[in-house]
């Protein structure tokens, strides 16, 4: 069973600000893979991320995939995962923060999946 | 007894790929209509937060270049020309690429798009706030939002 990375999403999105934005769409490259990977298909075109500089909207619709295949890596995990595509949508055309909330949100879940199949820590010998 | 699923041919899988993209294409194209009507503008981070993309300009640099006006198309946006080579490198890969995710598409479209970076902060110290396409939008629905909560905030102060 894959299990993906860890992260801190607070971290995430201070970063995310700090940089202008340019980790957010490293970010989004990562963890398509990494849903990819988990799911064993291409669930989400992670090349779409980088074309998206030249047109907004490319992000949204794979922001919209994401939002798909985390639903499928829930169900088939067994876990929950509420779609929120169009409050993020929402957030990001009257508020400008949408994508913060979509990073702050799809990293504590993936925290949530990769913690259900993590490996043991390994003995305490003293 | 459960069957197995038979598992999808590429061209199935392109099939299935460009359905599940019609719909959030035909939401899009609807809310970049919105946008042109009530902020003036069809470029969604402009008419939201009011700032502008790396993007800005290519619309009008490829009207100026249809219309053979090379200098205006490359004064709009300097890299117009590059947006084709993408997408068909790009639409080339999905319909006749052999595997998924090649690296050396990785790698060309991480090229791409540093190399918009790099022009949109040339463009963004050159020209912001002052000329367009690198202008701010007092109409984006962020702005608005904010001018209507001051309004409001001045209502119950």
């Amino acid at each position: 069973m894959f299990v993906g990375q860890k992260q801190d999403p607070v971290k995430l999105v201070l970063l995310s600000i700090v940089t202008c934005g340019i980790y957010y769409l490293y970010w989004l490259y990562k963890v398509g893979e990494e849903v990819n990977q988990a799911l064993g298909k291409e669930a989400v075109k992670t090349s779409l991320v980088w074309i998206s500089i030249i047109c907004a909207p490319i992000s949204l619709y794979y922001l919209y995939t994401l939002d798909l295949a985390l639903g499928e890596l829930a169900q088939q995990r067994g876990l929950q995962w509420t779609s929120n595509f169009l409050i993020w949508v929402l957030l990001s055309v009257f508020a400008g923060i949408g994508s913060f909330i979509a990073m702050f949100q799809v990293q504590t879940f993936l925290n949530q999946v990769w913690d259900q199949y993590a490996p043991p820590p390994p003995p305490y010998v003293q | 007894m459960h069957r197995r699923p038979r598992p999808m041919s590429n061209r199935e899988q392109r099939i299935a790929y460009v359905r599940k993209a019609a719909k959030p294409a035909a939401f899009l194209l609807v809310y970049m209509l919105i946008c042109r009507l009530v902020t003036g503008t069809i470029c969604v981070a402009e008419s939201s937060i009011g700032l502008p993309c790396p993007g800005c300009g290519l619309t009008r640099a490829w009207k100026a270049a249809l219309h053979l006006q090379w200098r205006e198309a490359f004064t709009w946006h300097p890299l117009f020309w590059l947006v084709p080579v993408i997408a068909a490198v790009w639409l080339g890969q999905l319909v006749w690429g052999k595997q998924k995710s090649p690296r050396w598409l990785t790698v060309f479209l991480i090229t791409c798009f540093s190399v918009f970076l790099i022009v949109y902060v040339v463009r963004m110290v050159l020209y912001f706030p002052h000329t367009a396409p690198m202008a701010t939008n007092p109409d984006s629905f962020t702005w608005r939002f904010v001018r209507a909560l001051r309004w409001l905030w001045g209502k119950v102060g």
